[in-house]
């Protein structure tokens, strides 16, 4: 009796609240070993949808995005941007090193054509990685992107407004990003296993502050000041 | 050896073949039915009918028809008739070069040096008659060593292929004297004498028959049995392709018109596939009842005759547009063909598919969303950070610019956003903190004067949130900050 009660949490059919589900597919290494542990799959979920939530624009969530953006270009592979909100920098994402030459930008007009866009990359199977900015909040076209995403060999990484994020959705993955600390919190809102204590501290990089750190700029009189400045 | 592709009912089937329900429909020329279908003859319509009489049967025009599908009659188009078996002729290039024109209502193939490729003469009769119906024609197909007997068996409709002599001669005597096409006037002799069959015909003295006018119809039977030479002109394929395709009733439903440009495409791939070549764009014309007709440009993205990736293309180019009023007839049009080099198997990877892929991605979101929705970017050499970038076609870049040794963020406003100011200090809702810069950038000021010059001094500054966002103010109005970038 006690033996079997022993040998019970062993048993194959009985999943343990602790674990992590394993996917079917491995996960695109975030570069962030941290992160990586985390995530089932060991990096962003290829065959299902990701949810990204920030806290405002600016914390860093594209930069979390760039060592994986990264390690695909330099495999050859192609990154779909779908509706990105402004205009992604040229000689940012170059420098950073991701590989402009195959870097796909497409800018629907309306929410509908956004949604149309995402699925169609997904479909295509070119791309491995889709970045996609939807401010949708119809649960079954997500619903349907989500089922596009399964049958593709892709990842699909949706960046929404801060306001969804506690909305029910179809993603495998929701994380919510913050700065804390001087460093970027990411929440783990959903994951396929168990919920996370707290948030994780990650350190991605930051333009540093360099030479000159602001003085009171008020104190100088506006047109004669700026020649000051260098003087 | 010779394959005769016979379409029955031409006249009827180039308005049915871009349609797929069958509703009534009869032919007439010169106010007298020539053909009916099916739907039609069960209203009792059939060919040789006056057309008031056809009309009159089929209840058009009365209230009791009301319930019945009501009986279209067209006019026959001849010309049309002859575009269709053009059509059938390039599409037919696919399986010999040795093509020939047999009007009204025949294509006939000269296959010899093809049969081994296609795995024999009766393999590829039954190919050509499956693949046909991509064109939506309904054929009948049949082999002879002679091109007249092809003909006319393939008239008769004996779906045979005859390779010997002595089943040919057996084959020809079989024949009812209808297909053999002669003057009416020779038929109605033959008739009046009993003669009902070829070898009726063949069972006559051949002087008598000579003498009372059926010399040609004599030297018909000779060149089909071998018996003297039948020369035939080959069909020279124009360097350029079009095909036309009536619609049975002018249509709204683009439903219904991608079924007919389906059947196009196929004709298309097949002339392309004949000539071993490829096409990076083609035109569909949509043809209306009185507006001028509308033209899409479809562009494949990379030289290509891949059926599927044509039609793929169109229903996103459909999908696109509003059609002005129901569509009478599409037509196809390719102009640049160009050789298409095969792509060989590599031995490991598929990267030359996957660029495929990419490239038809490419095509089939920009025939949706626009040209200009889709694009690939490439940094700039210039110091203006709202020129050091610009658009480039998907794909390999020409150049990479420098890049810059100051942090750069990795979104870019459209149009930097004027901030407010509080005592001095930009503000973004709440005041921002400055935590690099200035990082000066003065360019451009040989452009035109005043337009894209930038004089300006540049910070990262820190929000409420901790979020970085990059500034900059006018070096000649300092109080005036902008905001330029996010470091999302």
């Amino acid at each position: 009796m006690t033996a079997t009660l022993h040998t019970l949490p062993d048993h194959p059919a009985l999943w343990r609240g602790d674990g992590v589900a394993a996917p079917q597919l491995p996960g695109i290494p975030t570069g962030f070993s941290a992160l990586d542990v985390v995530l089932p799959g060991g990096g962003w979920p290829v065959g299902a949808l990701t949810e990204v939530f920030a806290a405002r624009e600016g914390v860093g969530e594209l930069t979390l995005l760039l060592p994986a953006l990264a390690r695909l270009a330099r495999e050859m592979r192609w990154i779909a941007f779908v509706a990105p909100p402004y205009l992604p920098y040229a000689p940012a994402l170059a420098a950073a090193g991701m590989v402009l030459a195959r870097l796909l930008v497409v800018r629907p007009a309306s929410d509908a054509e956004k949604l149309w866009a995402t699925r169609q990359v997904l479909a295509s199977n070119a791309c491995n990685m889709v970045l996609a900015w939807l401010d949708t909040t119809d649960a079954s076209a997500l619903r349907r992107l989500q089922l596009a995403t399964e049958q593709s060999s892709a990842a699909a990484v949706l960046f929404r407004p801060a306001r969804l994020a506690h909305q029910a959705s179809p993603a495998a993955l929701k994380l919510y990003l913050e700065r804390g600390d001087g460093r970027l919190a990411v929440h783990v809102l959903k994951r396929r296993g168990a919920r996370l204590a707290g948030p994780l501290l990650i350190d991605v990089p930051r333009p540093l502050p360099t030479d000159v750190v602001a003085r009171d700029l008020s104190a100088q009189p506006a047109a004669a000041g700026i020649s000051a400045w260098y003087a | 050896m010779w394959l005769a592709i016979y379409l029955p009912n031409l006249p009827l089937q180039v308005f049915q073949r871009g349609t797929p329900e069958a509703q009534p429909l009869a032919v007439a020329e010169h106010r007298r039915i020539v053909a009916a279908n099916p739907a039609a003859q069960r209203l009792g319509v059939r060919a040789d009918l006056g057309l008031a009489s056809a009309l009159a049967l089929a209840g058009v025009g009365t209230t009791a028809s009301a319930s019945a599908p009501e009986l279209i009659v067209r006019t026959r188009d001849r010309r049309g008739e002859d575009i269709a078996l053009r059509e059938v002729a390039l599409w037919a290039g696919q399986y010999t070069p040795n093509v020939s024109l047999d009007s009204p209502a025949c294509v006939l193939l000269e296959v010899q040096a093809s049969l081994r490729l296609f795995g024999g003469a009766d393999a590829l009769a039954r190919r050509i008659d499956d693949d046909c119906r991509d064109l939506g024609f309904a054929a009948e197909v049949a082999g002879a060593p002679t091109p007249l007997a092809a003909r006319w068996l393939a008239r008769a409709a004996r779906r045979t292929v005859i390779t010997d002599e002595v089943a040919l001669k057996q084959a020809i005597d079989r024949l009812p004297l209808d297909v053999l096409d002669c003057a009416p006037e020779v038929m109605e002799m033959l008739l009046s004498i009993g003669a009902l069959s070829v070898e009726d015909c063949l069972r006559l003295p051949r002087a008598g028959l000579a003498r009372r006018g059926a010399a040609t119809l004599l030297d018909s039977l000779d060149r089909a049995a071998g018996r003297t030479p039948d020369p035939r002109p080959w069909f020279v394929p124009p360097p350029t392709y079009s095909a036309r395709l009536e619609l049975t009733v002018p249509q709204t439903r683009i439903e219904t018109l991608m079924f007919g440009v389906r059947r196009l495409c196929a004709g298309l791939a097949a002339y392309l596939a004949g000539r071993h070549a490829g096409v990076e764009r083609f035109a569909l014309r949509l043809e209306h009842e009185d507006l001028p007709p509308a033209e899409l440009v479809i562009t494949l993205g990379e030289s290509s005759r891949d059926e599927v990736r044509c039609t793929l293309l169109a229903r996103e180019h459909f999908a696109r547009i509003e059609l002005a009023a129901p569509v009478r007839a599409v037509a196809i049009a390719a102009k640049e063909i160009r050789p298409l080099a095969l792509a060989a198997e590599t031995l490991f990877g598929d990267m030359h598919k996957h660029t495929d892929q990419v490239s038809l991605l490419v095509e089939r979101l920009r025939a949706r969303l626009g040209r200009e929705a889709v694009q690939g970017l490439q940094p700039a050499a210039d110091h203006r950070p709202e020129h050091a970038w610009r658009h480039a076609e998907p794909g390999p870049a020409k150049r990479a610019g420098a890049l810059p040794a100051l942090p750069r963020p990795l979104w870019l406003l459209p149009q930097p956003r004027r901030l407010a100011t509080r005592e001095n200090f930009p503000c973004l809702e709440t005041p921002l903190r400055l935590v690099a810069g200035p990082e000066r950038i003065e360019s451009g000021w040989w452009d035109a004067p005043g337009a894209t010059e930038a004089r300006r001094d540049y910070f990262i500054a820190a929000g409420s949130a901790d979020e970085l966002l990059w500034v900059y103010r006018e070096l000649t109005a300092p109080d005036q900050w902008y905001l330029h970038g996010i470091f999302a």
